[in-house]
């Protein structure tokens, strides 16, 4: 936050803004959530994206939009089709994980043209994360949902570097003798809490900026804020 | 009269070697460069399509000498490079060749018997028929394929400066209109906090500091990754000073 303060951005959190109205003057008229209305001269949306696959028959597709892949990236029912990046259901539509499937398919392809059997293609667990935060226990702790096979199932993240967070002490909140565990395994009794809907959960989508730099910084939290 | 000299010498080559006993026979490795050749069809001229055509060109001939033909399918005749529009939409920070850069003269060392770029929008796919059809200026053109890379990439919800808009020429447009209203602007809103959306706000907010008022506006609790609003890219990780989690975004829940 103090970070945001030397920059001068005003950040508002846990705030939906309607679709804007553009004013007779030009400018542009958000209402946000709390019923707030802002009116600003620039509105810059920057979320969500859409698949751009409106030439794939439809049965190929997911209810989104999707490209529909196995574990070969391969188009399901579509012999020697494959879909890689933003466009598929594999994994989330983000730059990393456009440059793991490129890698992939282009060593499958020179495979196949080898007469040889292509590989399959290991998804990184990191589509959608989640933070809970289990009431009884006072413990943080990130889980992850696998867009790959299209499983809802909250899964263990056993690659996320975001482990390292999990020491994480929130004032008031958290006791400091109950840093999670670092062991995927030993978390697994949390995510069945979580199951049972007996944590609360933060939703957002796991940004690989974010867990690159979190594996470089010394990560040090603050008693009170 | 040509396969009664090949039976000819065939019958000769093979007495041959039964009189050297194989000494001159040697192991025959696959013939693939006999084989039929393989059209590889790639989609897409983002990150996709354009990196993964690279890839199997700089790749294939180490491994195998099957014949091959790339074709790369593409909306757009420039790669965008869309990682850097964050600060592209602000003005003098990028130039259009830099953001944009053309697609086709990357692969000029491949040759034309290796590699064509088809500039168009694919409009339909024939599974059964294994064939892709694009619209090459209007016109309906279909592109038979053995392999497909399906690569066309995503569109941002609302239209904006971030992802192409169908053309090379339209996505400039639309980020020279972008950075003439992102001058002319006292204030800003960016909605999304998705990386997209910080960086956005961390790139106006580094330019313009408090000479306009900047908004980033969060479905979410996301103050997680509220330290990275200040531009990593710019800081070495030693500056960053030590995270602080707001702790209106854990509510209890009592």
């Amino acid at each position: 936050m103090k970070q945001l303060d030397v920059l001068g951005v005003d950040v508002r959190l846990n705030t939906k803004a309607k679709d804007p109205v553009t004013l007779p003057d030009g400018k542009q008229e958000l209402t946000l959530s709390g019923g707030e209305k802002i009116v600003v001269d620039l509105y810059v949306p920057t979320f969500g994206v859409l698949p751009n696959s409106s030439f794939v028959p439809s049965q190929y597709l997911d209810p989104q939009g999707f490209v529909q892949v196995d574990q070969y990236l391969q188009v399901k029912g579509a012999e020697g089709v494959f879909a890689i990046g933003d466009v598929n259901n594999s994994e989330a539509p983000q730059f990393w994980f456009v440059e793991k499937q490129s890698v992939h398919i282009a060593k499958n392809l020179i495979l196949s043209l080898s007469g040889k059997a292509p590989a399959p293609y290991k998804a990184s667990a990191t589509g959608t994360s989640i933070l809970t935060h289990n009431e009884k226990d006072h413990v943080l702790t990130f889980s992850c949902r696998n867009r790959y096979d299209g499983s809802s199932d909250w899964q263990e993240c056993r690659h996320w570097p975001l482990w390292q967070l999990q020491a994480a002490k929130l004032p008031g909140e958290i006791h400091p003798k109950d840093a999670v565990c670092r062991e995927p395994t030993q978390n697994r009794r949390r995510i069945d809490a979580l199951k049972r809907g007996e944590s609360q959960i933060h939703q957002w989508t796991a940004d690989p900026i974010a867990v690159m730099l979190a594996l470089l910084i010394p990560v040090e939290f603050p008693d009170v804020i | 009269m040509s396969f009664i000299l090949q039976a000819f010498l065939d019958i000769l080559g093979a007495t041959f070697h039964i009189f050297t006993a194989n000494y001159f026979h040697q192991p025959q490795l696959p013939d693939l460069s006999s084989q039929k050749m393989k059209n590889i069809v790639i989609v897409g001229g983002g990150f996709a399509g354009v990196s993964t055509a690279h890839r199997f060109l700089k790749n294939v001939d180490k491994s195998t000498t099957a014949p091959y033909k790339v074709t790369l399918v593409s909306r757009d005749s420039h790669f965008f490079w869309n990682i850097a529009a964050p600060r592209g939409i602000i003005p003098g920070q990028i130039d259009d060749d830099k953001l944009f850069q053309p697609i086709a003269q990357g692969f000029a060392q491949y040759g034309p018997e290796k590699f064509e770029f088809v500039l168009g929008a694919a409009t339909d796919l024939d599974v059964g028929g294994k064939t892709l059809v694009v619209d090459v200026d209007g016109k309906a053109t279909r592109i038979g394929y053995d392999y497909l890379v399906i690569g066309t990439g995503s569109r941002t919800k609302v239209a904006g400066p971030f992802k192409s808009d169908g053309s090379t020429e339209g996505t400039k447009q639309t980020i020279h209109d972008f950075q003439q209203r992102v001058k002319d602007a006292e204030s800003i809103v960016v909605v999304g906090a998705g990386p997209t959306g910080v960086e956005t706000a961390g790139e106006l907010a580094f330019e313009y500091g408090n000479k306009k008022k900047i908004i980033l506006v969060s479905g979410h609790a996301h103050s997680i990754t509220a330290p990275f609003l200040t531009g990593s890219h710019r800081r070495s990780p030693a500056d960053l000073p030590s995270w602080r989690i707001d702790p209106q975004a854990y509510p209890r829940q009592h």
